[in-house]
């Protein structure tokens, strides 16, 4: 049991950290998050926001042992990235969604609420 | 820019050839739509694992759908080739960042055994393409009955 721990900590401390590539677009009323993170499933991930900061974090799943490589050009790891938010946007309408290894966050802008409510209210 | 100035070797050739490479990354940086067939690109990553009766492809193909994959054999080599689409035609003044890329994109691999083509089988799984590819049977190792 004790050994098996110990493997479990040596394979965790073999995990890469990986910074996944972003595009990041205004689309007017919000902004556009996208982030290549192959291998994460929607189990696997977090988004959080935390005083202006979005942090995303995700698993990459493990895959089973398929012998020894006779070439490697990546190796499994976390992504990890953190974007700076700028005051515009509203951190209580930020959505994200997983969908074929690619990440795609919502970043709402409070301008483009407060003018949805004078719409309504003018009606 | 003239890269030899006389034919021969000279001092400043290794300077140039450095000021190339500084201006293809700045180049990169600024094209508002890298694509992924670029030179130099490296699109998908694999990893090739092999054991006594077959090897495994695994290759980081995040947002390219199955039907865009074109997965061929031949031999003991594998290509894979495909398009990923763009997520939504956005003007470059609207980007703040841009480091993904899309467009087509191809691989081959040379793989360390000739391959049973029927038993090829291919799965897709959250970005991730494993191809798993059995040895030809001529390759498999056999034992031999020893007579006594």
């Amino acid at each position: 049991m004790k050994k098996e721990n110990e493997m479990q900590v040596a394979r965790a401390a073999q995990r890469a950290e990986l910074m996944p590539p972003v595009d990041i677009y205004d689309e007017g009323d919000k902004v556009i998050l996208i982030a290549d993170m192959p291998g994460v499933n929607p189990e696997a991930l977090d988004v959080r926001y935390e005083r202006g900061q979005l942090m995303i974090h995700g698993r990459q799943e493990d895959q089973r042992d398929d012998g020894p490589p006779v070439l490697g050009e990546f190796e499994l790891g976390d992504y990890r990235r953190t974007f700076t938010v700028g005051e515009d946007i509203d951190p209580a309408h930020i959505t994200a969604e997983i969908k074929n290894g690619v990440l795609r966050i919502n970043l709402s802008k409070v301008e483009a609420r407060k003018a949805q409510k004078i719409t309504v209210a003018v009606k | 820019m003239t890269r030899l100035l006389n034919g021969n070797w000279n001092p400043y050739h290794m300077l140039f050839k450095l000021q190339d490479e500084i201006n293809r990354v700045f180049d990169l940086a600024d094209s508002p739509r890298p694509f992924l067939a670029e030179p130099g690109a490296s699109f998908p990553r694999v990893n090739v694992y092999s054991t006594p009766d077959e090897s495994v492809l695994r290759a980081e193909v995040p947002g390219v759908a199955m039907q865009d994959l074109d997965i061929t054999v031949e031999g003991d080599t594998l290509t894979v080739k495909g398009v990923r689409k763009p997520d939504c035609e956005v003007p470059p003044e609207r980007y703040y960042r841009c480091e993904r890329g899309h467009g087509r994109f191809g691989r081959s691999v040379r793989l360390p055994h000739r391959v049973d083509t029927g038993k090829v089988e291919a799965t897709l799984r959250s970005g991730m393409l494993e191809v798993r590819l059995p040895k030809a049977p001529e390759e498999k190792p056999y034992s031999i009955a020893v007579k006594s």
